[in-house]
């Protein structure tokens, strides 16, 4: 069979119609379910469209929290490192600390690994990258107030400040600044000393005013805590804690465990 | 008053249900006819009628921002169904160890008459395989062209042209014998 003759075959054969009655009794009949279908699928599309939408407002929301605090956080990291490289007394105890350093040990740089902002004492601790280095700020005032090792280091690092008397108005102040600490106050206090001589003034520059009392106090125990006031502003700067007088608070209370673990005593 | 398109009735449909009416009146008889030419089945054609529908209004948003012409489309999704049809019809048949005789077309051999009837020509058709059945349907008996046939099947103009051709082949194939003791 040739194309030609299949073309023409295939051209004139009629292929089967369906009846109009069938195709108008299935229109009719097929008509009102569809119509609710359309109805029932509409609804699942504006819900989940809402739901789409919902999503994509959680996902942005914790998009611009992330940035926000990553922000914050590189701000704050800035305006901190740049207040520590600036400060002349910094660059002084790193310089310090650099010179005690062997010869041929890596050069020394500083980061701040952590921060970390006590709301109740109105300090910011930052955690630099130095052995048990810790820079203190005035949250508020945002200058340095505490400088790098922890104070109950002091005496015994490189870093030394020098000692003078304190006035018997100091003493008092001193006093009464570790009397109305929040964590003293749970303590059963049998007496408090501040020492004479004990002043740590951890500055080099005279226009950097920091006054330190260190304070003793003895538990009804006969345990001793020393207390280290910052007589400028005052506050408490820092509490050590060698005999773990306050190890049962501390593992008791979170609040105070914190504290501690923040100062990394 | 202007007569609302396809696509605007069916974005309309979105909101206010009752407007799918349009479309439904517009193509409930195209498509039974069209399902039931390539079906050649009434029950078969009422349920893909109804498949190519439920389709259609669930992929609305899809079809609107296709950018297709609806009536291309609602085409193609049909065309589809009954594709599937006849593919899931294929493997019952098979899993029931049928031997599916539409595969291999077989040569009308046993018609006594020497002119070849159309009713050989038909089962001929039908048993073409599924696609160059569908193609052969739709040129030859729904008058579209190559060109629609093409959109409806999604495949490239030459795509439906070989089909037919090798559809065409086919048929002469399955009618040769007969032919061949005419001529």
């Amino acid at each position: 069979m040739d194309e030609e003759k299949l073309e023409k075959k295939l051209k004139e054969i009629k292929w089967d119609e369906v009846d109009n009655e069938i195709v108008d009794a299935h229109r009719e009949k097929f008509e009102q379910s569809l119509l609710m279908y359309v109805e029932e699928e509409n609804r699942k599309q504006v819900t989940k469209r809402k739901m789409r939408l919902s999503f994509a407002f959680a996902l942005v929301g914790i998009l611009v929290f992330t940035l926000l605090v990553s922000i914050s956080r590189f701000t704050q990291g800035g305006t901190f490192e740049e207040l520590i490289m600036k400060n002349p007394t910094e660059l002084k105890m790193y310089n310090d600390i650099k010179a005690l350093l062997p010869q041929n040990s890596l050069p020394l740089k500083i980061k701040i690994n952590k921060i970390e902002e006590d709301k109740n004492l109105g300090i910011t601790n930052l955690y630099v990258n130095l052995k048990n280095s810790i820079v203190i700020i005035d949250s508020k005032q945002r200058n340095i107030i505490g400088v790098g090792f922890p104070l109950y280091h002091a005496e015994q690092s490189a870093y030394r400040s020098q000692i003078i008397n304190l006035t018997e108005r100091e003493i008092e102040e001193a006093r009464e600044i570790t009397l109305s600490n929040s964590f003293i106050k749970r303590l059963s206090v049998k007496s408090i000393e501040v020492e004479n001589p004990t002043v740590f003034v951890d500055s080099y520059e005279d226009n950097l005013p920091y006054r330190v009392g260190k304070v003793k106090v003895v538990t009804v125990n006969g345990k001793v805590i020393t207390v280290f006031v910052d007589l400028t502003r005052n506050r408490v700067l820092d509490i050590t804690d060698t005999q773990n007088v306050l190890g049962e608070y501390i593992t008791r209370d979170p609040e105070i465990h914190n504290f501690f673990y923040d100062l990394g005593v | 008053m202007k007569e609302i398109s396809d696509e605007e009735a069916l974005k309309e449909s979105l909101v206010h249900p009752e407007v799918f009416k349009i479309i439904y009146e517009r193509y409930h008889d195209r498509i039974f006819r069209h399902i039931y030419k390539l079906t050649q089945n009434v029950e078969i054609t009422k349920d893909l009628t109804e498949e190519t529908f439920y389709e259609v209004i669930k992929y609305r948003e899809t079809i609107i921002k296709s950018g297709v012409p609806f009536e291309k489309y609602i085409y193609r999704i049909s065309t589809n169904e009954v594709y599937k049809y006849f593919n899931k019809e294929k493997k019952l048949r098979k899993f029931q160890g049928k031997l599916y005789e539409k595969e291999e077309i077989k040569g009308i051999t046993d018609d006594k008459s020497e002119e070849i009837d159309n009713e050989k020509l038909k089962e001929a058709i039908n048993n073409l395989p599924e696609l160059k059945r569908i193609c052969i349907i739709m040129y030859y008996f729904e008058d579209k062209n190559i060109e629609e046939i093409a959109v409806i099947l999604n495949k490239g103009k030459s795509t439906v042209s070989r089909i037919l051709n090798e559809a065409r082949n086919d048929l002469r194939e399955a009618l040769w014998e007969k032919f061949e003791g005419k001529e």
